[in-house]
């Protein structure tokens, strides 16, 4: 075929393009135009792009659940209509698709056998990633009793039963509650450490800053960005400094910016970093955790920190209160 | 009417096979190559360079050497076509080229639609077709489907207050509502899970977690055909079970006479003598015209007679005491007849070895013996003895001359009365048995025949072991090579009786065994199984539909088939133009012209362009006859309801017949769901 694949490089596609048509086969959109790109081996590669940019329709077509209209895309060396390449490859669609009238040790046995598992294998395989995926209490109950977390769980662990060299996510933290997420964020990690390549698909920003080391991002079937995150958000005109044990205060804001100037800056912004809602979320989630029957009370928030801190007035709560504003029961 | 069967067209036997793998080779062909034309139209002109760089070059050789045969057989076939037109042209030769060519085309078809379908089947797994099998066994249990069949307990338990029957039709009657209730609730499940099940699955998009592991699609046909065929089979096992119960219960004596068994028959062939047709009786008006009548003869003329040749009578046969021969004749009467009493037939049983010109020496031999009130002296039986060598030695004396009269004498003094001088007892039937053997002929003189009745007339052995004597003595009567004869005649002018050849037959099967009801039941089994076969026909069809089409559709347009399947003959009346008035065209025709159907039409513009225009529309309807199942072929409800044995032949052949309508169907799944994109746009 005269194409010749680097060697890491895992999936790659040439001019790739999907167009959708009617019965009568006349056009009726472009959802992929002529994409080329590469997956290497061992890296978390995001997909990104708005609805109906034609990061699904990438995917898809990487699975063979589409035809391309023209160019071609490679799994493993493989072309992608490929059914043999499926050995190596997991998948775990947007909405976990699976049979609800299974449990989750049925529907792990059923995707065991379509991969030729050996029966000892599926049933080892099956209890170890129901383990992983938290579901061991819930292994016997029909999957329409589940939610839409669980499904998600669920369907992960199908997805890793054949110990896939690449795994394919299809949204994979949607539906799944912030801690959910984080979960399925560093269980995506844990992937790439053990040498798994990922692709993920998401317009979650956050998740996919998180842990891809590159993406690519598409607009209206056409590929508009592509390569490392950290390079691709790295203002290069901006410089970000970040110290600790600091008084924030005028004569700090004053030295700052004289030295800035001597080297031909500018001081933009000073102020305390704020967290994420995420880490916020999961500390007080924490913290509840560790602290039983706590709860919040009324009128016990903590009003404009980030204006206070604009204002140089400290971090020092008010009101004397809990940074959180959550007072313990008594 | 009466537990005789009646077949409006006969049964397939062995040596139709070739004919029709050669009709079904030239149909599924000419499909195969119609599916080639369209794709080479369409989707190899959409092919990219890519894809038709991965196929493998002897596939490609393979391909366009099987297109190339096709087209060329076509070719031959409509150059014969034509030549059929040329005035000079031998037609057989014409004929020889259309049926050729159609042949090679048909082959070539199937060979290129078929190749890659026997590649694609190379890579298909057990293992994984086994898992969708089960999955879709417990899709279905686990979504209450069998909850249904709970309908078949009304029939089991109220059935019998609903059920009309006289005493000896009660099996017949209970057999038929229990196959039917089965057959619609069996059949109606299985059509709707196929239909739907792969549809489903694609708008579930269930399937997406399927085809993105290392599976086949056709594994995906062929798990979801398997499993449901799994469920209902041991549904179908299940209800026959409880139904043979049913029906066997209390089974009323004179519908265990009449039908609780199953009979072997051996059929004849059927020809009239003197009727002025061999194939046709006399008419007598009934519109069904599958019997032909007989009635007594003129004066001064030769008998009007039914004759039952019996080429291949099995050898078995002769050592048994005898034979039973059963019929069911219909009666159509001109006047009352005597009343409580039946119309006198006279029936004759012969071998090849039975010399006409014997008949008189029969009945002498007949009246002599039978006067003699069942003991014989010494010297009856030597006297017996005598005549026999000496009609034996009359022409070429056979070999064995001694030691077939050593044999008979042996018989014949079997049965020693104490006395003195010693006398021998031989009963009615031993005379009758050894005359028999002796002549190879069995007269019954009056037999009273009644309508809707099964009757019987216990033949001698000794005639079957006249049969497999080498003859050296007699001429053979009529036909070579026929080893039994029966010829009825009828002895009243006002009386008609009417028959066909299934409505007399030898039994195989020993009648004296007193299995019957357990030959019933196996063959109550048997019947299932030809419920079994529509039940994978039709899960076959719906599922092989459902790649292409939804499951509505899918279910419709197999749900058509299998009724058409029930209407075949009449579909085939059109396609033929045999049935009266022509096509539509024809009809409008006469419609217009206020013309009666059965009258030909003037010859004329108009009518010469309806009927060409009805020539057309025949070929379409026997296109869409080549899609329609022979449903009815596999409908053994009579059999079972009559009591006669299921031929183990017959069961096999219907395999083979529904195993090559599938295949075509199947094939079109393959490419159907390979070519498809599972997923939407979205």
């Amino acid at each position: 075929m005269g194409w010749r694949m680097q060697k890491d490089v895992i999936v790659e596609t040439r001019k790739l393009t999907k167009i959708y048509r009617d019965f009568w086969g006349r056009q009726k959109k472009t959802a992929l135009r002529a994409l080329n790109m590469e997956i290497r081996q061992g890296e978390i590669f995001g997909l990104l792009g708005p609805n109906g940019s034609g990061k699904t329709t990438t995917v898809k077509l990487l699975l063979g659940l589409l035809y391309p209209t023209d160019g071609e895309a490679f799994v493993f060396g493989r072309p992608a209509a490929d059914v043999v390449k499926n050995e190596r490859v997991g998948y775990l669609p947007e909405e976990s698709y699976l049979y609800r009238f299974l449990n989750a040790e049925e529907t792990l046995d059923f995707y065991g056998r379509l991969f030729n598992l050996p029966p000892s294998r599926r049933e080892t395989k099956a209890q170890e990633l129901i383990e992983i995926v938290g579901l061991k209490a819930d292994r016997k109950r029909p999957l329409r009793e589940y939610s839409k977390g669980m499904r998600q769980r669920i369907g992960l662990a199908q997805a890793l039963i054949n110990d896939p060299d690449l795994v394919i996510l299809d949204e994979p933290t949607s539906g799944l509650d912030p801690l959910g997420a984080r979960w399925m964020k560093d269980l995506i990690r844990d992937l790439k450490t053990r040498g798994k390549t990922i692709i993920m698909c998401s317009h979650r920003l956050e998740d996919v800053q998180d842990v891809c080391d590159r993406i690519a991002i598409l607009n209206e079937g056409e590929l508009q960005a592509y390569g490392e995150v950290q390079a691709l958000l790295q203002d290069h005109r901006r410089v970000e400094l970040r110290a600790s044990d600091l008084e924030l205060s005028e004569s700090l804001r004053h030295d700052l910016e004289e030295l800035l100037r001597k080297h031909g800056g500018k001081l933009d912004t000073i102020g305390h970093p704020t967290t994420t809602l995420e880490d916020y979320f999961l500390r007080i989630v924490e913290e509840s955790k560790a602290h039983p029957g706590r709860r919040f009370l009324p009128g016990k928030e903590p009003a404009g920190r980030t204006e206070k801190v604009m204002s140089g007035q400290g971090n020092a709560p008010a009101d004397g209160g809990s940074p959180t504003g959550l007072t313990e029961r008594r | 009417m009466f537990a005789v069967l009646t077949f409006d067209r006969d049964p397939m036997q062995i040596q139709d096979v070739p004919m029709g793998l050669l009709s079904w080779i030239q149909v599924a062909g000419g499909w195969a190559a119609a599916g080639v034309l369209i794709w080479l139209l369409t989707g190899y002109r959409r092919m990219r360079a890519e894809e038709k760089a991965h196929i493998s070059p002897w596939l490609k050789r393979a391909f366009v050497l099987s297109v190339v045969v096709s087209v060329l057989g076509y070719v031959a076939a409509g150059l014969g076509a034509l030549a059929t037109l040329l005035p000079k042209f031998p037609p057989a030769l014409a004929y020889y080229a259309i049926g050729f060519g159609f042949t090679a085309g048909g082959v070539g078809g199937l060979l290129a639609a078929g190749l890659p379908f026997a590649l694609g089947l190379a890579s298909v797994r057990f293992r994984r077709i086994w898992a969708l099998a089960k999955l879709s066994f417990k899709e279905a249990i686990r979504n209450r489907v069998l909850y249904g069949f709970s309908a078949m307990l009304l029939v089991l338990l109220f059935g019998s207050w609903f059920i009309p029957y006289k005493p000896e039709y009660q099996v017949r009657s209970y057999v038929g509502v229990v196959y039917w209730v089965m057959k619609i609730l069996l059949l109606v499940t299985a059509i709707i899970l196929a239909a739907f099940s792969i549809p489903t699955d694609i708008r579930r998009q269930t399937i997406h977690t399927i085809v993105t592991k290392p599976v086949e699609r056709f594994e995906i046909v062929l798990g979801r055909f398997f499993g449901f065929t799994a469920l209902m089979t041991l549904v179908l096992i299940l209800m026959t079970s409880v139904s043979v119960v049913y029906v066997l219960r209390g089974v009323d004596p004179e519908a265990a006479a009449e039908s609780l068994k199953a009979r072997e028959p051996l059929y004849g062939t059927l020809h009239f003598e003197n009727t002025g047709s061999a194939e046709r009786g006399t008419n007598v008006g009934r519109e069904w015209d599958y019997r032909s009548y007989i009635t007594a003869s003129a004066p001064n003329q030769e008998p009007q007679a039914a004759i039952w040749d019996f080429p291949n009578v099995p050898r078995s046969l002769a050592d048994r005491d005898s034979v039973r021969s059963e019929f069911g004749f219909d009666i159509y009467r001109t006047t009352k007849g005597f009343e409580n009493r039946g119309v006198s037939c006279k029936f004759e049983f012969q071998t090849a070895n039975f010399n006409p010109r014997d008949k008189d020496s029969y009945n002498t031999d007949r009246g002599r013996w039978m006067g003699k009130g069942n003991l014989f002296s010494q010297k009856d039986i030597d006297e017996w003895l005598e005549g026999y060598r000496t009609r034996l030695s009359s022409a070429s004396p056979p070999s064995n001359l001694n030691d077939r009269l050593e044999k008979k004498r042996a018989r014949l003094t079997a049965n020693k009365m104490s006395g003195d001088p010693p006398q021998y007892r031989l009963s009615e039937t031993d005379i009758d048995d050894e005359l028999a053997e002796e002549y190879g002929y069995f007269v019954l003189p009056a037999k009273d025949i009644t309508d809707y009745h099964t009757q019987y007339i216990d033949v001698p052995a000794g005639l079957f072991r006249n049969a497999f004597q080498v003859s050296s003595t007699a001429a053979r009567p009529g036909a070579s090579g026929v080893q039994a004869r029966v010829s009825v005649t009828q002895q009243s002018s006002t009386q008609y009786v009417g028959m066909a050849k299934y409505d007399l037959y030898l039994r195989l099967d020993d009648t004296k065994g007193g299995h019957e009801v357990a030959a019933f039941t196996a063959n109550f089994y048997k019947g299932a199984f030809g419920l079994w076969l529509r039940l994978c026909l039709v899960t076959g069809l719906a599922v092989a539909l459902s790649t292409y089409l939804s499951g509505v559709i899918s279910m419709l347009v197999a749900g058509i088939l299998y009724l058409g399947g029930g209407v075949i003959d009449y579909i085939q009346s059109i396609g033929l133009g045999t049935a009266p008035g022509g096509g539509p065209m024809e009809a409008l025709f006469r419609l217009a012209n206020r013309q009666v159907a059965l009258i030909p039409l003037d010859e004329g513009t108009a009518a010469t362009i309806a009927t060409t225009s009805d020539v057309i529309f025949r070929w379409f309807i026997r296109r869409v006859l080549d899609l329609i199942p022979d449903v009815d072929r596999y409908d053994l409800t009579t059999y079972v309801g009559e009591g006669f044995n299921i031929p183990l032949t017959h069961l096999l052949l219907d395999v083979g017949v529904l195993g090559l309508y599938l295949l075509p169907w199947f094939i079109a799944a393959y490419y159907l769901l390979k070519w498809r994109e599972i997923a939407g746009p979205t």
